[in-house]
Order: C-alpha cells, then structure tokens, then sequence
C-alpha cells in the first residue's frame, strides 16, 4: 500500500541526520556516565559537606562560591544534589532491577502458556498497563504515608506491566519463528527453546524499554517527593531536597532549579540512550530481513 | 448493537475489577477504623472488657464484622449511592467536597488538552511535511529534550517569569486570568508524545497511494492533506490522547500543586499529607473511573473516526 519514493527524501540533498541513532545513542551514554561517575565520586568531588549548615549564607542565589546555591539553612546546595544522586540512583536502579525481573518473569510465562491462558493474561497485563501508575502510586502512599519506600512500593506494584507486555509478544513471535517451529519439531523442551530462540531477541528490546521506563520512573518518583510523597527531609536525596524547595519555591525558586536540573539531566540522558537504542536495533533488523 | 452491548459490558467490567482492586488497598490500610475512633475518646482510659465491648459493636456497625464479600457488596453499594464518607479533615462530606473542586480541574484538564492539540499538531505538521529534512530534526530534538524536563521544573520556572514580568497571581479562586499558566505548563508536558505519533502517522498516510492518487488527480497538496490524509492520521493519536489523558490526570497533581489550583488533585495531595483517607478513597476511585470511561470514550471515537477499525476487528474476532 505504501509508496516508497513519495514521502522520502530521494533527489533531495540529503542532510546529517541528528538526533538518531549511533550518535544520539553515544550522546546519552555518555551523560549518563557523567551523572553517574559524578554522584559516585561526590565524597571527593563536592565542595562542602552535604549536611554542614551555614557553609554559606543562608537562601542564597548561585553564585562563584556556591553554584547552585545555598538552601535556608546555609547548605550547600551542589554538595547536596552531587551526594543525594548516590540515595536516588541506587534506589530507582534497585526498584528498575525489580520490575524487569518479575514482568520479565510474567512475560515468559504467559507467552509460554496456552492460547486460552495467554489471552487473559494478555488482557490483564493491558488492563494495568493502561492504569496511570502515579494513582496507584498515591493510594499506595495514602495508606503508608508518605517515604521514598513507599513510592518505589507503589511503583513496585504497576511498573512490571509494560516489561509484561513486551517479553510477552516478543516471546510468541520468537516461538512462531521458522528455526523455533524446527526445533520443536526436532523434540526441544522448553527451556531448550527459551535459551536458544526466544532468550537472544528478548535482550535488545527489554535494553530499549528499561531506559525508556527509568527515565519516566525517576521523572515520576521526583514529581511525587517534590508533593512530599517522597523521601522526607532533611535527607540529601533529590526528591527530599525538592519537598523542602516546594515551599519556598516562590521566594527561592534556585531552591528547585538544583536537584530539578540533575532530574532533567538523568532522564534526558537515559531518554537517548532508549531512542538511540531503539533506532540502532531497528536498523540492524532491517539490514537483517533486506 | 452487539458492538455497543459488548463495549458497555467490558467497560462496567473493567470499573468492577477496579473497584475491588481499591477495596483492597483500603481494607490494607494500617490500623482500622475503630482503632482511629477508640484513639481518638478523648484520653478517658476504658477498661480492656469495655474496649472489646466497643470494638465489637461498631465493627458489627460498620459491618467490618461480616464476611470481605458482604463487605465489599456493602462498600460499593455506598459509594454508588453517593455516601463517600467524611473528610477527617474538613468534616464535610467527601462526595461534596469532591464534586466542589472538579469543575476547577476539567476546566484545567480541558484548558491543557487544547493547548497540546495545538503545539502537537503544529509541530507534527511542520515535522511531516518533509521526513528527515532540517525542521524535523529540529522538532525532533526539541521533543526529546522537552520529554526530559520535570513539569514541578518547568511550572516553578514560568510562575517566577510570569509573577515577575506580569503580576501574575498565584492566590486566589480558579478564574480565567489564572488558568493560561498552570494550562500551557499541562500543555507541554503532554505535547512530545503526542507530536511524535502524530507525525509518525501522518508521515505514513502520506504515503499510502490514495494520497498519491489524490495528488495525482490535481488536488493541491492542502486539499489532499485534509480530506485524504488528516483523518485516517488521527486514528492512532485519538489512542494516544487516552494515555494523554491519563498523563493529563497525573500532570494535573503536580500542576495544581506548583500553581495552588484548588482543584481535586490539590485537595487529594493535602489529604494524603494528613492521611485522610476517605478523601484518598475518594480520589483514587474518581480517578480510576475517569481513566476507564476515558479510554472507552477514545475506542468509540476511534471507530467513527476511522471506520476500518471496526471492519478489522471483525475480521480478528
């Protein structure tokens, strides 16, 4: 149905495609080492102790000395977002290795089961798929109370779907493939076939959709601890530092622009890595079929 | 009419599963009721006999005492029946209190909607006109970083420019000279996903070969864009303004809260804080309901939007 030649760009100079691929790829690989060697080496590389107060003076707007800032108790505010990356990381990454595990898991099984099981598993996984995760999270800490354990609990709870989703399809294509119907033929078992067929494609797109979702998970936990759902001060964790920034964000908005640019960075970061990702894999698929 | 039954049917479904999914998450809550009663007599001290005598009586009140399906059937007979509970905080009942503060929130949810449409179609258009060419790497890029920035970032930076440049207001009622702020942030927060399967679509109507017949007969490219190429475009981003709509309810939370908009997420975000959890009820349901009957809204659209849908779900059914 579709014309090639119509939409295309052929007889056209053809420009540097930017923002795609390898490059974009590299970009937030990149980034993301540097955000993440940066919160790892922050003992050496912060200037002032995260938690000493009046280092500075107090709400401080960013200057030489002090580049984000100072915060109401003479904090320093870069110290302060260069050590909370460590809490942050470490916990959304433990969280994320959580969630791939179990839909990972609920994927496989699913895919493997029968046909009647398959499809009300399917539409179960839909179900919570379409859910906004951020209610369930709220009803979650609405019964906990408010803490970074709660929110990542919440999260816990409706994050594994979209992992679900994909490891689902990708196992029954992976199944309908010609060499996995030969080797069933050939007497395989299913862990036979998990290994050699269906394991190798599961990788790639689970990489694409583990940083696409990390990003959107630390941009949601940071939202949520921003409305005090979080991690409670007075930690040095970014989300913390954000509840505290909420309610001077009028008088000192310097307060936000610290741990909310480390947010922004890690998900743009992490966003490129995912696209640029998905991009390459796609191209070497399609250099695969042609 | 088969297709109407069975999509009501699935959609008065889908609400049942959610609503026990939230019974369950308040009959988890930690401590009961009676435990929150019993704290709260006043600092005179019951013997343990009395206590139990007291505990027994308003469990059997409650109904707390009965089997968790009588409880469940006795739960969703009251919140069908408009009897939410109280708020701990305010003393009022929480429906009242809820139905007060809705109108504040469609109007911001509605508000940032069309904002969206318009930056998303705008720059979809642009995008699309030519795949790959400089203007749609540049939406691309923009898109991409703008999925990136925190909306609590971007609604703290526009309220400092606004307050400073041109008085704007943060206290006060919702009124029309409040809501473009909290709106265009809501907007744009929305906007990246949906330009990109906008642009996506269109890309791809373009080249289908009644685009190409229609250009082919002589309609100007305008003419062919509208009448050949927006509609069947708009099937995959009417699904997606489903999800945009949910992101739409979640956004809202923090939009309220960044611009105190007295609207429901606002309200649910200070009960949360105070652990009122009848108004935390409140919310989850009316939110969870909103998102269901939404989505089922946009598979309806969907179908008289694009007809083919509903040829090729026969043909898998």
């Amino acid at each position: 149905m579709t014309v090639p030649g119509l939409s295309s760009t052929v007889g056209r100079r053809r420009l540097p495609v930017v923002g795609r691929g390898r490059g974009l790829l590299t970009a937030g690989a990149v980034l993301l080492s540097i955000v993440v060697l940066a919160t790892l080496s922050a003992p050496w590389l912060a200037p002032f102790d995260p938690v000493a107060q009046g280092v500075g003076p107090r709400s401080a707007p960013p200057d030489g000395e002090h580049w984000l800032g100072t915060d109401r108790f003479g904090r320093d505010t870069a110290s302060r977002v260069l050590h909370g990356g460590q809490n942050t990381l470490l916990q959304t990454g433990a969280t994320m290795l959580a969630v791939i595990a179990i839909g990972a898991a609920v994927g496989i099984a699913v895919g493997l089961a029968g046909p009647r099981l398959d499809d009300l598993g399917r539409r179960l996984v839909d179900g919570v798929v379409a859910f906004p995760a951020v209610i369930v999270i709220l009803a979650f800490v609405g019964l906990r109370g408010p803490s970074l354990s709660a929110v990542l609990g919440g999260a816990l709870l409706v994050w594994w779907a979209p992992f679900a989703r994909l490891t689902r399809s990708l196992v029954r294509s992976a199944l309908a493939e010609s060499s996995a119907v030969a080797a069933r033929a050939l007497g395989a078992g299913r862990a036979h076939l998990l290994r050699t067929e269906v394991g190798p494609r599961l990788v790639g797109p689970l990489a694409v959709l583990t940083a696409v979702e990390a990003g959107q998970l630390i941009a949601t936990v940071a939202g949520l601890s921003f409305l005090g759902m979080g991690a409670q001060p007075p930690a040095a964790e970014w989300g913390a530092m954000l509840a505290e920034a909420r309610g001077a964000a009028l008088t000192s908005p310097h307060l936000v622009l610290g741990p909310g640019l480390a947010v922004l960075v890690t998900v743009f970061a992490l966003t490129c890595v995912g696209e640029g990702l998905r991009d390459v894999l796609d191209r070497s698929a399609q250099a695969v079929a042609s | 009419m088969r297709a109407a039954i069975r999509s009501v049917a699935g959609t008065v479904g889908m609400l049942l599963v959610a609503s026990i999914v939230v019974f369950a998450m308040v009959r988890s809550a930690p401590g009961d009721p009676v435990d929150v009663q019993l704290g709260e007599s006043g600092g005179i001290s019951l013997s343990q006999e009395d206590e139990d005598r007291i505990r027994a009586e308003r469990l059997a009140e409650l109904g707390l005492d009965r089997s968790l399906p009588e409880q469940y059937a006795l739960w969703l007979a009251r919140m069908v029946g408009g009897d939410w509970g109280t708020s701990y905080r305010t003393g009022q009942p929480v429906l009242d209190e809820m139905l007060d503060r809705l109108p504040a929130s469609l109007a911001l949810g509605a508000a940032g909607f069309g904002v969206a449409v318009l930056l998303a179609g705008g720059l979809a258009l642009l995008a699309s006109r030519r795949p790959d060419g400089p203007v749609d790497q540049v939406v691309r890029l923009v898109t991409l970083a703008t999925v990136a920035v925190p909306s609590f970032l971007l609604g703290t930076l526009a309220l400092q420019v606004a307050t400073g440049t041109t008085g704007y207001r943060i206290a006060g009622p919702a009124s029309l000279d409040r809501i473009w702020l909290p709106a265009l942030v809501l907007g744009i927060a929305v906007t990246p996903t949906m330009s990109r399967v906008l642009r996506a679509s269109l890309v791809a109507e373009r080249g289908r070969l009644y685009a190409a017949a229609a250009l082919a007969r002589g309609a100007s490219p305008g003419r062919t864009l509208l009448r050949h190429v927006l509609r069947p475009a708009l099937g995959p981003v009417l699904i997606l303004g489903g999800l945009a709509f949910a992101s739409l309810v979640t956004g809202s939370i923090i939009t309220e809260a960044v611009f105190t908009w007295p609207g429901v997420g606002l309200f649910a975000v200070d009960a949360i804080a105070a652990q009122d959890y009848p108004v935390v009820q409140a919310y989850v349901v009316l939110a969870t309901a909103v998102v269901v009957l939404v989505n089922r809204g946009v598979d309806l659209a969907g179908r008289l939007v694009d007809p083919r849908q509903d040829v090729r779900a026969e043909a898998v059914a």
